[in-house]
């Protein structure tokens, strides 16, 4: 049949034959030539795999699926043979560029992409430690398709290396497949780089935790003041010190004589000026300040107040000892002052508790 | 695996408050032959929420939502407020109220640097946590990035800061490293009148023809001309290229009450179809499928014509804001004037 079609041909004139051969030639073009829909079938690695669930690429192309390649690599990445992988990759380009499926500019260009990324890959397999650090360059290598014409790009930027929707499946595949080979090592390559930064976020995040549940309060004049002096730029955490200005509180004034001859009367602390420094996971901090104290009962007087966390402040306050009944004193906060007035009466009614048992024998 | 991060704004945004943008995307797409005869694009596309409002609810309540004390903030931090607090005392108490669910987080946002890097942490955690499960074992991702309003601003300094530094000394996601984001889809862009440490003009997050090395493919910023919260200091970047997208001329639609409102933005095939192509890098809903369903698509549509329709002309009223107080007292108004609309509504 095939025979009878060529005796035919043989027998038409020259030019029309020549037709003939040129049209037979562009249709087997246009048919190696992907839609822009194909290409998306090449390059997204997504749509890649679920291209292959329907098709069967041949076993030229199923050896260089970005797939295959990585999984002939596991070995070589769980041991840390970094140039191992390098060096298959390359042989990837060097296959494809053999048998024509990558012109020798694209090749050289991939190939030397490549080079820049082998430095980092060969230091590695020396001194494994430094993946924890230092992330290979794997997002270049990531096509980006465009969302208007369907076309692809690798090294997506001022020099990509483009796949016009007007690229042959096997120019496609190649530059593709290989460069999806490359972006899942690398990917794979920067996985300790990628949770040493997951961990330190979480540790910050957890510090303004703490920092939320824990700090001392600030007043507006404060937040100004110590987002002026505390909040550099590019520093994530929270303020490890803080700035206290005129913060008015409530407090307690002990003065005169022993307990239980206490004098206490309600007061309001007012620091001047003050420092409190964070523990370094935020949850709790300890300062110091000094300022005036205006008791009902007193004349104003000055203290020195030391603080931890935020319940606990105590402070030892000076007066003018003419109109005051002592010229010294105390403040504490309410928290400290019901542990310490708690104390005595517990105190008492366990000895109560005790006699009670006593006397029941 | 596709990976969409979608960011809220301002308001109460509680776990799972994506799910009703999810469903709604979701739908969108199935109106389209690659969805409704294909895969379905939740299957094809993981959506992670990322939620921080919780810490803006912590300062409220710190805070005790006494006006006085947030007009002490706001005025240490170098900001006359007389505008907004006036403004609010004479507000109606709608008005109030949405100032204290919503326009709050953007003056705190703005404001308090203790806030500001608590959330950009936050995100940063949450955006990384769910890339890192996504590659692993050196899978393939496309990340993108949907934010909406206050989101925008938050999202683009997120990504900037974990462009540009190293944690612990790791620099995976510094600039050309690992994460190179397929998009960033803005809605409500604010991240302008919102710019304070760095701009977003200039920051990493552009588009690959803004500059010679950027952290995303391309840029789409969506706008609504009755948009109070885009009439001032309105982004707009010069030179970003063909990989940065705007809606020319800003949508004028009129479906919901909330005209602010992220499914109000996403309804419109102009906002939806170009999320959906962007996420595939493909025009898998086609131009000529894109134009029919832009005019297709009606200026004003909904319950309630004649309600929604006097609340396109109340909102072309109000004024250009001059600066961020007037707007807050704009979108305030705004939201206000959404409320009423809807309680009229339903009235009838």
């Amino acid at each position: 049949m095939r025979n009878n079609r060529y005796n035919v041909l043989a027998n038409v004139t020259r030019p029309i034959l020549s037709s003939i051969v040129l049209l037979a030639a562009t249709t087997t073009i246009a048919v190696a030539q992907p839609s822009a829909a194909s290409l998306r079938a090449e390059c997204d690695m997504m749509e890649l795999r679920r291209a292959d669930a329907v098709r069967n690429p041949g076993a030229y192309w199923l050896r260089h699926h970005p797939d295959s390649v990585f999984a002939s690599l596991r070995v070589a990445m769980d041991e840390e043979r970094w140039t191992t992988a390098l060096s298959r990759l390359r042989g990837e380009l060097e296959t494809h560029l053999e048998n024509r499926h990558l012109d020798s500019v694209t090749y050289q260009r991939l190939s030397a992409e490549l080079s820049l990324d082998g430095g980092l890959l060969r230091a590695a397999t020396l001194t494994p430690k430094i993946r924890n650090m230092r992330a290979a360059a794997a997002s270049r290598w990531h096509p980006v398709g465009n969302p208007v014409t369907g076309e692809y790009a690798v090294f997506n930027g001022p020099r990509p290396v483009a796949l016009a929707s007007a690229a042959t499946v096997d120019r496609a595949r190649a530059i593709c497949w290989a460069s999806l080979a490359a972006e899942r090592v690398l990917t794979r390559f920067n996985t300790e780089a990628r949770s040493t930064v997951e961990v330190e976020l979480e540790r910050i995040d957890d510090l303004w935790d703490g920092f939320a549940d824990h700090s001392y309060a600030q007043l507006p004049w404060e937040l100004a003041l110590n987002a002026a002096t505390s909040m550099r730029t590019g520093n994530l955490e929270p303020p490890g010190h803080q700035y206290i200005l005129l913060h008015p509180e409530p407090a307690v004034d002990i003065s005169g004589g022993k307990f239980p001859d206490w004098i206490r009367s309600d007061a309001l602390s007012v620091p001047i000026f003050g420092v409190i420094w964070y523990n370094p996971n935020r949850s709790s901090f300890y300062g110091v300040s000094g300022g005036a104290v205006l008791s009902a009962k007193q004349p104003v007087g000055f203290n020195v107040t030391a603080m931890l966390g935020r319940g606990f402040s105590v402070g030892y306050v000076r007066r003018n000892p003419k109109n005051a009944v002592s010229k010294s004193g105390v403040i504490v906060s309410a928290e400290v002052y019901r542990f310490l007035s708690g104390i005595p009466e517990l105190i008492g009614k366990r000895k109560e508790e005790a006699l009670k048992q006593v006397m029941s024998k | 695996m596709r990976l969409l991060f979608i960011v809220h704004g301002m308001g109460t945004h509680k776990p799972k408050w994506s799910d009703s943008v999810t469903q709604k995307l979701d739908a969108l797409a199935a109106q389209y032959s690659e969805f409704r005869d294909g895969t379905p694009l939740l299957q094809q596309v993981k959506i992670v929420e990322i939620c921080y409002d919780d810490i803006f609810d912590k300062q409220v309540g710190n805070l005790g939502a006494e006006l006085t004390q947030l007009t002490g903030v706001l005025k240490t931090a170098g900001v006359a407020l007389g505008k907004l607090t006036g403004w609010l005392k004479h507000a109606t108490p709608t008005e109030q109220s949405f100032f204290w669910t919503h326009a709050v987080d953007v003056v705190l946002y703005r404001y308090v640097p203790n806030i500001r890097n608590s959330v950009r942490v936050q995100v940063m955690e949450q955006m990384v946590k769910a890339i890192n499960q996504a590659r692993a074992g050196g899978e393939v991702v496309e990340v993108s990035v949907l934010a909406h309003s206050l989101g925008t601003a938050v999202a683009v300094a997120a990504l900037h800061l974990l462009s540009t530094t190293p944690f612990n000394g790791a620099n995976a996601f510094m600039l050309g490293k690992d994460l190179t984001l397929m998009n960033v889809f803005t809605i409500a862009n604010v991240s302008r009148v919102l710019r304070d440490d760095f701009d977003p003009y200039t920051c990493n997050v552009r588009p690959a023809t803004a500059a010679a090395s950027t952290y995303c493919a391309r840029f789409y910023n969506f706008s609504h001309a009755l948009d109070p919260f885009l009439r001032v200091n309105t982004f707009s970047p010069q030179a970003w290229g063909s990989a940065y997208s705007k809606t020319e001329p800003p949508l004028r639609h009129l479906h919901d009450f909330n005209v602010h409102g992220f499914d109000h933005y996403l309804d419109h095939p102009s906002v939806h179809i170009d999320v959906i192509n962007g996420l595939f890098g493909s025009p898998v809903i086609t131009a000529k499928d894109r134009l029919k369903a832009v005019t297709e698509y009606p200026a004003l549509a909904g319950k309630c014509l004649p309600q929604l329709a006097g609340l396109g002309n109340e909102l072309e009223k109000l004024s250009a804001a001059t600066d961020i107080q007037q707007m807050l007292i704009r979108i305030t108004q705004a939201l206000a004037m959404g409320k009423l609309a809807a309680e009229s509504c339903s009235a009838k």
